[in-house]
């Protein structure tokens, strides 16, 4: 039988990360781009549970637990930021929120 | 009781200070007085308890670790107190003096436009006793010196306590940055013996002093330098040449502030440092004869300033220095005991002193003493109290201030010149007679006021009354203290059960206990007591219903009169050089500095920041979120990359 | 076994993340997220952590993604959003992310190679890690992150109010 060895989680972590900077950076719905955070999240949690098992050290799976918190946090905030944003700006489109513009 | 208690001698009054910062305005003066009596009050019982628990077995210690503060290679500054006869006698003195001064705040702080912030006058005073007693107990080195900034602080704070008046604020200003010269030269001093000691290095007073004890060698280059620099850190607390001009200028404070800090205990802490660590200054006889000399020439000195201010608490604030430089004196002769004794009874009796002229003062509301006169009739409870304080300071014989004195005169006169650095030249014979004279003046500039202010005729306005009683039973406790000090340590001569003091904290003091003198001591004394009648009755003649008190004593030297009436000039003397040309240097540089660095810098640095600004919000910030988090993106890439690579 | 069942799990939940960036209808993008969430769940297991692929299913599959369906649904978001095509900013901070990202991974695996330790019996379950979160290390954390969930409990209520 095979182990996993830590290299392939951390790849696979890699790429789901890469995958959430893409939709971060390329997706004008904020929606979407919430989802592709989440994804950089999951990526970061990933990881932590992989160093716990190469360690043998539960910190990290109680890493992944905080990140998964700090996510929920970010989520609930997040979103009704959002719905705020539609109510006054009827759009979840990122081209049309440029009141940063300084 | 557990030794862990002695931790509530410091902690009680911290407590109360913080309890009245945190209060503030919200603490009726009722409250904050009672929290500070109080706390004092507790203190006091403790330090009593230690004492009690010390003298058990005679000499023994308690301590109390509360851990390691810091940790820096092998030395370690442990939060340890410690309590030995010595220091618990200290302490029982601190808090004692330090609650009576507070039983005398709450009648003399009474003022309507004192009530509403007194919480911070005694917080402050809490602050202070906390302080000091931390300092007494200290068992390290740093401790005592958090201890020694703390009593620092709390002495400027309450020198500037009415700061709205820029001559208080100032001289607060003074007091601070004087002893800050001095506290600079204990770091040094400490720093020097921690680097000195090497691999063995402690900051534990007990563990140096058996360090030492076991191999004098590794402090043999540097004894003498250090015992300098502790003996220039101890000038700055004890007001002694040359850092004793910031303690006149200190008695703008509230007089319990005086009694407390700047007589009886803060400025004792410069001498405390130097009976603490009479181990080093042991090693070094050079360093020995400057603590000797200092303090017999800050006597000296302090005592021909004392005659002629017309400022009461002026006059004590000089006998302060005078007194304190007697106390130099015992100590540099290594009679550590005989100037722990004249510390004990000078802290009973100047405390007395500057309370019963804080008795006058509240009365009076001015401290003028042209304006006094004749307050014995109308005052006769304080005129009691402070003539008890005046025969003790004169050295009446039977008073404590007789006994101490002479105890420390008659060490300097027994000392070998070769144990202060001497060689064969009598300079103990000579210490002993500027001692002697600085004894006389004493006498001198104790009438002066004495008569002034409580005999003949009264020349102020109004119709000053005695003091309320919670002013006065202070002042008869100290009276009593003042009166039978000398009991402490009794001279071998009387005959009777002597030098209690010497058996009890002399093991802590090192030095060798002094060879009782017998009959030379007993003249000594008695003469020098013979001498000081003499001057008072001479200065009785001369003072007591005098129009005009400004001072034909001096009318046959005016020069030297109107000299010393000016404080000997040294203020404008130190003003021109030091303060001045660093002012001048500070300034001029930084003229320079800012014309040809610092401006044309600033505008270059304004002319890149505009052009970046512009730049930045052109290009840059034009809106879209997405570009910021690719700036974010990059950024996190950056730094990954760097901690790759590296 | 492990090695097989952990790489079609990950290639599933990369697959399904390839989905969640892809889609044009948010509906589409967060059912693919569920996915996604749930094979990552599968590499917890794999990885010894049963516990807290549990919670990744309850918290991150449950509520949240409950959460963002909620608001596609409020908002009545359809697919009104044609793919952008990729612009230089984007293509620069794509190749750069993935040089980086190698690297990083070349650099870990330089330093963390071969199989996985043994590990005990209680490893993962929810006791040892309710004891590993309980130990004096990680309390603080664990009290900032409550406080962190209270205050944005506070926030999105105040948020989601009409007028604010």
């Amino acid at each position: 039988m095979v182990s996993v060895g830590l290299l392939p989680v951390l790849v696979v972590s890699l790429l789901l990360f890469t995958i959430g900077v893409v939709g971060v950076l390329v997706r004008r719905n904020l929606l979407v781009v919430f989802m592709s955070l989440e994804l950089m999240l999951n990526a970061v949690a990933l990881a932590f549970v992989g160093f716990a098992r190469a360690r043998a050290d539960m910190d990290g799976q109680v890493a992944a637990l905080f990140v998964m918190a700090v996510a929920a946090a970010e989520v609930a905030v997040g979103l009704s930021l959002v719905i705020l944003l539609f109510r006054t700006r009827h759009t979840t489109q990122l081209d049309d929120l440029t009141m940063l513009k300084g | 009781m557990d030794v862990a208690l002695l931790w509530t001698l410091p902690g009680l009054p911290l407590f109360g200070a913080i309890v009245l910062a945190i209060a503030g305005r919200r603490a009726s003066p009722a409250f904050a007085a009672s929290m500070a009596g109080g706390t004092a009050l507790g203190a006091l019982g403790v330090a009593i308890w230690t004492l009690a628990a010390t003298l058990r077995g005679m000499g023994a210690r308690l301590a109390v670790d509360l851990g390691t503060w810091f940790a820096a290679g092998p030395t370690r500054a442990s939060a340890v107190l410690a309590a030995d006869p010595l220091t618990a006698s200290m302490a029982v003195m601190v808090a004692g003096v330090g609650f009576l001064i507070l039983l005398f705040s709450a009648g003399y702080m009474d003022a309507p436009e004192d009530r509403p912030g007194s919480w911070r006058f005694y917080a402050c005073m809490d602050l202070f006793l906390g302080s000091m007693l931390l300092l007494v107990l200290a068992d390290d080195l740093l401790l005592l010196f958090v201890g020694w900034e703390g009593v620092g602080v709390c002495s400027w704070l309450l020198i500037g306590y009415w700061f709205q008046d820029p001559v208080h604020a100032a001289a607060a200003r003074k007091a601070f940055v004087v002893n800050r010269v001095g506290d600079a030269a204990l770091l040094l001093a400490l720093a020097l013996l921690v680097g000195a000691l090497g691999p063995r290095a402690t900051l534990r007073i007990p563990e140096m002093q058996a360090v030492l004890a076991e191999d004098p060698s590794l402090l043999a280059g540097s004894a003498t330098a250090a015992g300098l620099l502790l003996l220039f850190a101890a000038t700055g607390k004890s007001a002694q040449i040359p850092l004793y001009t910031w303690l006149p200028d200190a008695m703008v404070g509230p007089t319990p502030v005086s009694a407390l800090i700047h007589a009886a205990t803060m400025v004792t802490a410069g001498a405390w440092l130097l009976l603490r660590l009479h181990f080093v200054l042991a090693l070094s006889p050079v360093a020995l004869g400057a603590v000797a000399v200092v303090g017999a020439a800050s006597a000296l000195w302090a005592g021909l300033l004392a005659i002629f201010p017309h400022d009461l608490k002026r006059v004590l604030a000089y006998s302060t220095i005078s007194q304190l430089g007697l106390l130099f004196l015992g100590i540099g002769v290594g009679a550590g005991t005989a100037a722990y004794f004249h510390l004990l009874t000078h802290a009973f009796f100047k405390a007395l002193l500057f309370l019963a002229a804080g008795s006058v003062v509240h009365a009076l509301h001015h401290q003028d003493v042209r304006r006094m006169g004749g307050l014995a009739r109308r005052m006769p409870w304080t005129t009691a109290a402070f003539l008890v304080g005046f025969l003790a300071i004169v050295g009446f014989p039977g008073f404590s201030g007789f006994f101490s004195k002479d105890a420390v005169l008659f060490a300097a006169l027994a000392a070998r010149p070769t144990d202060i650095g001497a060689g064969t030249f009598p300079l103990p014979v000579l210490l002993c007679m500027v001692g002697f004279v600085a004894a006389l003046l004493t006498a001198l500039y104790m009438s002066r006021i004495l008569f002034l202010v409580f005999f003949g005729r009264y020349r102020g306005e109004g119709r000053p009354r005695e003091s309320r009683p919670v002013l006065v039973v202070p002042l008869l406790v100290l009276s009593a203290l003042a009166l039978f000090g000398g009991l402490l340590d009794l001279p071998a001569w009387i005959g009777v059960d002597s030098g209690w003091l010497t058996r009890a904290a002399g093991p802590h003091l090192g030095g060798t206990p002094p060879a009782h003198g017998g009959a030379v001591e007993a003249a000594l004394g008695l003469g020098l007591a013979l001498a000081s009648l003499a001057v008072v009755a001479w200065a009785g003649r001369r003072w007591v219903d005098r129009q005009d008190s400004t001072d034909s004593v001096g009318s046959a030297l005016p020069g030297t009169a109107r000299f010393l009436a000016a404080g000997g000039r040294v203020d404008g003397m130190y003003d021109a050089l030091v303060v001045r040309p660093l002012r001048g240097l500070a300034r001029s540089g930084v003229a320079r500095l800012e014309a040809s660095g610092v401006q044309r810098a600033g505008r270059a640095a304004a002319a890149l920041l505009e052009a970046a600004g512009a730049w930045n919000g052109r290009v840059l910030q034009r809106g879209p979120v997405q570009d910021y988090a690719l700036g974010i993106a990059l950024g996190a890439a950056f730094l990954l990359l760097l901690a790759a690579v590296s | 076994m492990e090695l097989v069942l952990f790489v079609l799990f990950s290639g599933a939940a990369l697959a399904a993340a390839g989905v969640v960036v892809t889609r044009t209808r948010p509906f589409s993008a967060a059912m693919a997220l569920v996915a996604c969430l749930f094979f990552l769940a599968g590499d917890y297991v794999i990885l010894q952590a049963p516990f807290v692929a549990a919670l990744q299913i309850l918290v991150y599959a449950g509520a949240i993604l409950v959460l963002f369906l909620f608001v596609v649904m409020l908002l009545r978001l359809e697919g009104d959003e044609a793919l952008p095509r990729l612009g230089p900013r984007q293509a620069v901070g794509l190749v750069l992310a993935g040089i980086v990202g190698c690297a990083s991974v070349a650099f870990a695996a330089f330093e963390v190679s071969g199989p996985f330790p043994e590990t005990g019996p209680l490893f993962g379950t929810a006791d040892a890690l309710a004891a590993t979160l309980l130990d004096g290390r990680n309390l603080l954390a664990l009290e900032g992150i409550s406080v962190l969930l209270t205050t944005a409990l506070v926030g999105a209520v105040v948020l989601g109010r009409k007028e604010l």
